[in-house]
């Protein structure tokens, strides 16, 4: 077998089938929401470090990108349903149009990101994070003020095909897409330009290519999460995607490590799983303490953990050494002297 | 012997402040050239216009047949010509071989590979990987770095940062070097083994090196030619020996006005 055979992707993705087919209609559909709730967040959390933690550029409007997607995507779907239905309701060509959908909501969400991208590059740090959280609030004020998709009604009736496969199925495209290109020359230039911008342009990076890129990268995936998200909850409301989403992303990353794919990977599910899991607690004390106990645990694993739960290191780095090479694990870690 | 480097009548200009003034720089191509002056002569902003930084406000810089005019410093690096800064800028969190793997990514030293080989590790993509790391790790051998190779960059000894410095601009493929004060902070043993690198890096690779140094040691025994500035002019170019006895250099550097 060539060593750079992905067997680990595959026997995921075979897991992502079994579970789909045989565990998923056995669970409480509670649970179930949770789970898919997850994975859209397992894909908005490693899109933003790519963005924050890996090109180094603070971006606070992911909730933005988001909201491009899960429109655009949704508009694409309800077009199909509303224009062509013999083809949206033949179940073998449903998914081609929903894969459509999820693609054009990634793409419209890129241009965004060129969009923002483009003026903000001569912006670092404080600065490019106002804009950015400007631009998140323009979105959802041009979406709020736009009567053809709802405005602040909101967009209703979303077809709601999104499964747990459809959602761990893009969860494990992203994933591969974005732990490859960081283990390669694209990747490379965005931690050079995190690292040291003047230098990167010295040794020929074109760091504003660099930066662009990994803006529409960043975006392409949250617009696909954005529209897997539209139809799953079925409803879109220009509030849903506030200020308040993109910290929750934010805190996802951060908490995870600015640089470090599974860490995003685990803390968008521990901090998509604690909010739920603290309800009964609610029930017991009759007041709601969660928000209180989840800053608590935010709080208490910055004050241990201050570069995230994994820093830049990354899963596969705990591995014994001669399992990384049968799971093709390219990467190496900086050793401390 | 052909020119690789040529700067005609260059001039900085900070608002009022005038840093480079109708500079004239021929360079000879497998040369090593000297730039020295006292404090704030301009020296690191000669530098800073030949490498695109600054767009100088007047004059012409032409580089291994090149003319420089609104290149920006990746552009720059690309022709040929790549830099290392005075107060040194690595890439900090990465390890030796990424800093320099950077540099291999944008050099004519290795071949491109399209996004789709990369995402899929192709076998292109992979024998291209293969091959920078090959690269990456004789460019450190000479250096004296390669046992260090998976070292955070922040963690090397400060004069091994310089060194690493200057392999990653080799790593570019660049056949002009200019190293600001590349030994600064060494001791004198580490500044006798970096004129030997400097040596051997322009015998085997045949790159014209351009330096800026106060250390009048290092300049005067590795340079064949020198350029003396001071307040943005140059007052003086010639072999060591040359300048060495100019009374110009001396009233720059000690101040004293030549009686008579």
């Amino acid at each position: 077998m060539p060593r750079s055979f992905p067997i680990i992707w595959i026997a995921a993705f075979l897991v992502v089938i079994g579970v789909e087919l045989f565990i998923i209609d056995n669970l409480d559909p509670y649970v179930v929401a949770i789970i898919i709730y997850a994975g859209i967040n397992i894909i908005l959390a490693s899109s933003l470090n790519l963005i924050n933690g890996f090109a180094g550029q603070f971006s606070m409007g992911h909730a933005g990108f988001m909201a491009v997607g899960a429109y655009s995507g949704a508009v694409v779907t309800m077009a199909f349903r509303d224009n062509y239905p013999a083809i949206f309701n033949e179940p073998a060509l449903q998914p081609f149009v929903f894969i459509a959908a999820i693609f054009a909501g990634g793409l419209c969400s890129a241009a965004a990101g060129v969009i923002v991208g483009l003026p903000t590059l001569r912006l670092r740090g404080d600065y490019l994070a106002v804009v950015t959280l400007g631009f998140g609030e323009i979105i959802r004020v041009i979406l709020l003020n736009l009567e053809s998709v709802g405005g602040a009604r909101g967009l209703t009736n979303i077809p709601g095909i999104t499964s747990f496969f459809w959602v761990y199925g893009f969860v494990l495209i992203c994933l591969f897409v974005i732990t490859r290109l960081v283990d390669s020359p694209l990747g490379r230039s965005f931690l050079s330009v995190r690292e040291d911008e003047i230098a990167a342009e010295a040794v020929g990076v074109n760091t504003t290519r660099s930066k662009v890129t990994a803006f529409a990268l960043g975006a392409f995936f949250a617009g696909m999460a954005g529209a897997l998200f539209a139809h799953y909850l079925r409803v879109l409301s220009p509030a849903i995607f506030d200020i308040q989403k993109s910290f929750e992303i934010i805190i996802m990353v951060v908490l995870g490590g600015m640089g470090s794919i599974s860490g995003s990977v685990v803390a968008a599910v521990f901090l998509t799983i604690i909010r739920e899991a603290l309800r009964p607690l609610q029930q017991i004390t009759g007041t709601d303490y969660r928000m209180v106990i989840y800053s608590l645990v935010l709080i208490v694993l910055m004050l241990t953990r201050p570069r995230g739960l994994f820093g830049t290191k990354e899963i596969t780095d705990y591995l014994p050494e001669r399992w990384k090479a049968r799971f093709g694990v390219r990467r190496v870690s900086p050793k401390e002297s | 012997m052909p020119a690789a480097l040529q700067a005609s009548d260059v001039t900085m200009q900070f608002g009022g402040l005038t840093a480079v003034s109708q500079l004239n720089l021929t360079v000879d191509e497998r040369s090593i050239f000297g730039i020295i002056g006292p404090n704030g002569a301009g020296k690191t902003t000669v530098f800073n216009m030949l490498t695109g930084v600054y767009k100088p406000t007047a004059g012409r810089i032409t580089a291994l047949g090149h003319d420089l005019r609104g290149k920006r410093p990746f552009e720059v690096a690309a022709i040929g010509m790549t830099r290392t800064f005075q107060n040194i800028r690595l890439f900090k969190d990465l390890t030796v071989l990424q800093n320099l793997k950077i540099a291999l990514d944008n050099s004519a030293l290795a071949p491109k590979t399209g996004v789709v080989a990369n995402v899929f590790r192709l076998p292109s993509f992979l024998r291209n990987e293969d091959a920078k790391v090959e690269k990456a790790l004789s460019l450190l051998e000479l250096v004296g770095l390669k046992e260090r190779h998976d070292y955070a960059a922040r963690n090397l000894p400060y004069g091994d940062q310089r060194r690493l410095e200057i392999a990653r601009a080799l790593a570019t493929g660049a056949k002009i070097l200019l190293l600001d004060e590349p030994a600064a902070g060494m001791t004198s043993l580490e500044t006798e083994q970096l004129m030997s690198t400097i040596r051997t890096i322009r015998d085997s690779f045949g790159v014209t090196i351009i330096l800026i140094e106060h250390d009048m040691q290092l300049v005067m025994e590795l340079c064949e030619r020198i350029a003396v500035l001071d307040y943005g002019k140059k007052i003086c170019e010639g072999p060591p020996a040359e300048v060495q006895c100019d009374p110009k250099v001396l009233e720059a550097y000690l101040g004293c006005k030549k009686e008579g």
